[in-house]
């Protein structure tokens, strides 16, 4: 599964630099298109329990891919990203990790990209592999699903030192696949649950760096 | 025998010619704007950075104290004049002054090499001392002062002020006012104003004093000067001379303008002599004459002179001086002043080429206001006028927007038949444009040369076809004498098509589009960047300013190398190679920039200045002229936009941005690029953009790289 996702993300970063050279023509930011980026998504997460912990109160999803200008005010993104947070059955803490693949617009609406507040929107796919350790029982439980996100952002970005990219912004993401309102209940419900809210609302902090 | 006669007489017709023709060209036929010339002066090279270092440390030796805040405005200020292009060395005007200064200074030669004297190219009636000793006069001010004697008066009341340092002087008194606390008698800023203005009119009056007695004591020029300089100084913006018959000039037996475009009675100029200077930093006229001619009386002597050389040499002078002033009202569009001017003196010159083209372009530039409706912008209310000016902006305002075009174009043809001008030429055309426009035809204007026995309201009695009825009957005979031209008739219908070109490059303009062929080749005019901060008293941050404006250049240069733009940047930090071309360019240059934004961008019109780009334009090989620059801003934190926007948080309960809002300044930075066609003033490329943040030197590359790479890759 996980060969398949890096693949999945290779093909659209190669995808992306296609289009980097297509649209040469604009003029990107002093001549570049490209840029190298990673991305933070945090959000809180502090469940109240009395058997446990949590490992992960500022959950993440790190975000790592390649950006191109394609438009004077777009810019077009594709990434791979991962993250793990923890979810809550009764009184148990468990913990979701994922993987998957992003792709995005940014739109500049008034200045030339990537400088300015911008709006982003972008869609993820990911997978989720959970377990926990009941209480009541030595054996973890586990399982795994797939997220579809769909997601708007909104930010401010701009360049230091003619060279390196800056970005923050609040993300407001809605998990597609909406397992959680279904009437059938199962064990994955509780870190499918979960990562509806994990996609809900986040913090965004990005740094990139200007290839060419 | 005879053939000596025959050769004698060739020889004696050959001279009389050769002095008719030597008389006839007066340096005036052949004018050209001035120019600078010669090696480019010591204080013009050196760039703001070191004239400020320079300065704060001369101030140090002298004060024991930097007065940095002098040093940096003093600097700044001359800077300024130097971006403007307006400061010109070397030129005919420059030597008269000199030679006037010379004469006053012949016995001091260490004062003389601490001042130094420049022209400055405008129109109003002044002279001033900047820190540390730079005396400029306008020309406005040569093209009306009398004699010579005038002038050197002139000259030593600014050098008293250099001499007695009335510059730091009114700076320490404007500081220390500023330190006076005293609440209970002393605290309202009126007080503050009146003891400022107080020591300032005592350094004037001290100038005044020690100037005459400089003067009298040290040359032979005349005592009896003081009136006419009050005079020219009170009365400078007044035209030349008083002159009747300007509106008679245009007519005919038959193209008479009728009596509502004619004023009846004109008022007499205003005399203010005697008024309350309190407010005032320059003491009244009437005190300033008195004490004058008390201080110059114990000087007079019968030798005493009010010429250094001969009267011609001032003439001279006062002509070229004259010829500039009119040269700048027609690029500030002050067309009715420009075209009274130029009659005055054409007087003087009546077969002056720049005279007679300076009316035609006055007539075209009103018309062309005129017929677009916006006349008022350069026509100013007719009761705000005096003298004969009041005559002429009455009929300038009476005329409505068809018989000012044909007023227009009727003395563009009749001069075009004795001038060869492509200029000319194509104002004609667009002049025919307008009357075209208002669908007028050559059929409606009639080719009756004379009355003869016949009276107008015979001549159109049953002609129910004209167009021009009851006062506009005059109209139909503009063109009498022109009908049967055949290269009139060309020139009129040739005007439609050209009407037709012009609507399709409106009609392009308004696509938002950029529709020019790629463009390799430009000239980068003063790229500026300003830094406004509201919360300081002295709100232009100078230091600043300078420093991002070097930047921006580098920044111009290296982007232009990455993109193979070739783009010659004109710019005030280049000065210091000391190239007088490159400086004399760029005065040309910000001639031209003057008339590009005195343009109302509602309609075209050909360009004044253009006559004299040719040569430029021939050098750099390209008619593209690029304007680039940038406009931080910086306000305070609790002004009344910030309070208001922090209440709308307020409302949408968005706390943080409620604090950032309250306790950080209001940062705004605004950029702007025009692409202009020199030889058509067409702007082909805009670009703005905002951002709410301090100038980031991201948001000043990306709108400048994107700007130029739209020159070489359009859309």
């Amino acid at each position: 599964m996980k060969q398949n996702i890096i693949k999945k993300i290779i093909l659209l970063n190669l995808f992306i630099l296609f289009w980097s050279l297509m649209y040469a023509q604009n003029a990107g930011y002093m001549g570049k298109h490209l840029f190298l980026k990673y991305n933070n998504y945090t959000n809180l997460y502090f469940p109240k329990t009395n058997n446990a912990t949590v490992d992960y109160p500022f959950p993440m999803r790190h975000n790592f891919g390649m950006e191109c200008i394609i438009h004077p005010n777009i810019v077009l993104g594709g990434f791979y990203t991962m993250g793990k947070t923890n979810f809550r059955r009764n009184d148990d803490i468990g913990i979701i990790d994922s993987q998957g693949g992003e792709i995005a617009l940014k739109f500049f609406p008034n200045t030339y990209a990537p400088i300015g507040y911008y709006s982003r929107i972008g869609f993820e796919f990911s997978t989720s592999e959970w377990s926990i350790m009941p209480y009541y029982s030595e054996n973890k439980i586990k399982g795994d699903f797939s997220n579809y996100v769909a997601s708007v952002e909104f930010g401010k970005s701009g360049i230091f030192f003619n060279r390196f990219t800056y970005t923050l912004g609040a993300q407001y993401g809605l998990r597609m696949n909406l397992t959680s309102f279904s009437k059938k209940k199962s064990d994955s419900i509780y870190p499918q649950t979960r990562m509806f809210y994990h996609h809900l609302w986040s913090m965004h902090f990005g740094i990139g760096v200007l290839l060419f | 025998m005879k053939s000596y006669s025959v050769l004698k007489i060739s020889i004696l017709i050959a001279l009389l010619f050769a002095f008719k023709w030597a008389l006839a060209q007066t340096p005036m036929d052949s004018y050209q704007p001035l120019k600078p010339s010669g090696e480019m002066p010591k204080v013009f090279k050196t760039h703001f950075f070191n004239r400020f270092e320079q300065r704060e440390k001369e101030l140090k030796e002298e004060f024991n104290e930097k007065h940095t805040d002098f040093a940096l405005q003093s600097s700044y200020y001359f800077d300024l004049l130097l971006q403007s292009g307006r400061l010109i060395y070397g030129s005919p005007l420059n030597k008269y002054v000199d030679n006037i200064a010379n004469e006053i200074l012949k016995y001091q030669p260490e004062l003389h090499n601490k001042i130094s004297f420049y022209i400055l190219r405008v129109p109003y009636v002044n002279a001033f001392a900047l820190d540390p000793g730079i005396i400029l006069v306008t020309t406005g001010l040569l093209a009306k002062i009398e004699n010579d004697a005038q002038l050197a008066f002139i000259l030593c009341h600014e050098m008293i002020h250099i001499i007695k340092k009335h510059n730091i002087d009114l700076y320490l008194t404007k500081r220390k006012l500023k330190k006076e606390q005293n609440p209970k008698f002393e605290s309202n800023i009126d007080t503050r104003i009146y003891k400022y203005h107080f020591r300032s009119r005592e350094n004037e009056n001290e100038a005044d004093k020690l100037g005459m007695e400089m003067l009298l004591s040290k040359t032979d020029f005349e005592v009896n000067i003081s009136d006419g300089i009050f005079h020219v100084l009170k009365y400078g913006h007044m035209p030349f001379a008083e002159k009747e018959g300007f509106i008679k000039q245009f007519e005919t037996e038959l193209y008479a303008f009728p009596k509502r475009v004619l004023l009846e009675k004109i008022l007499p100029p205003i005399i203010k002599e005697d008024e309350n200077d309190t407010l005032s930093t320059h003491p009244n006229i009437e005190v300033r004459t008195i004490a004058l001619k008390q201080t110059a009386a114990p000087f007079a002597r019968e030798d005493r002179k009010l010429f250094y050389t001969n009267v011609q040499d001032f003439k001279n002078m006062q002509q070229l001086a004259r010829f500039e002033m009119i040269h700048y009202q027609l690029l500030n569009h002050e067309y009715v002043e420009s075209i009274y001017n130029a009659w005055v003196m054409l007087e003087e010159f009546p077969e002056n080429r720049f005279l007679q083209l300076a009316m035609a372009t006055s007539l075209y530039g009103i018309a062309k206001y005129k017929t677009n409706g916006y006349a008022s912008e350069i026509i100013l209310p007719y009761r705000e006028q005096e003298g004969e000016m009041q005559m002429l902006t009455y009929f300038f305002q009476r005329l409505n927007r068809l018989e000012m075009p044909i007023l227009a174009m009727k003395f563009a043809w009749n001069l075009s038949q004795q001038i060869k001008s492509d200029y000319l030429r194509n104002i004609i055309i667009d002049l025919a444009s307008e009357i075209k426009s208002q669908n007028i035809k050559l059929n409606d204007f009639s080719n009756q040369k004379n009355i003869s026995n016949v009276s107008l309201e015979e001549l159109f009695k049953g002609d129910a076809k004209s167009k021009f009825k009851n006062d506009q009957v005059y109209l139909s005979f503009a063109f009498a004498n022109l009908l049967d031209s055949p290269d009139f008739i060309e020139v009129f219908n040739q005007a439609e098509c050209v009407k037709k070109d012009d609507i399709d490059i409106l009609q392009k303009r308004k696509s938002k589009k950029v529709s020019h062929e790629p463009i390799h080749k430009i000239i980068t005019f003063n790229p500026y960047y300003v830094k406004i901060d509201q919360r300081r008293k002295q709100s232009v941050r100078i230091m600043t300013t300078q420093k991002k404006e070097i930047q921006l250049k580098n920044d111009i240069v290296k982007m232009s190398e990455k993109l193979k733009l070739d783009n010659k940047i004109y710019t005030s930090h280049q000065f210091t190679d000391g190239n007088t071309q490159y400086y004399s360019d760029f005065s040309l240059l910000s001639d031209w920039f003057t008339e590009f934004i005195n343009v109302n961008n509602n309609f075209e019109m050909h360009y004044y200045q253009n006559q004299y780009m040719d040569d430029f334009k021939q050098r750099n090989s390209t008619k593209y002229l690029n304007l680039i620059g940038f406009y931080s801003h910086v306000s305070k934190t609790f002004t009344k936009e910030g309070m208001r926007e922090a209440k709308s948080k307020l409302v949408r309960a968005n706390i943080p941005m409620l604090i950032y809002t309250l306790f950080t300044p209001d940062y705004s930075t605004s950029y702007q690029q025009l692409l202009v066609d020199m030889e058509t003033g067409k702007i082909i490329q805009g670009n703005s953009a905002y951002s709410s943040d301090n100038s980031r030197s991201d948001f000043m590359n990306s709108n400048m790289y994107h700007s130029l790479n739209q020159l070489i890759k359009p859309k």
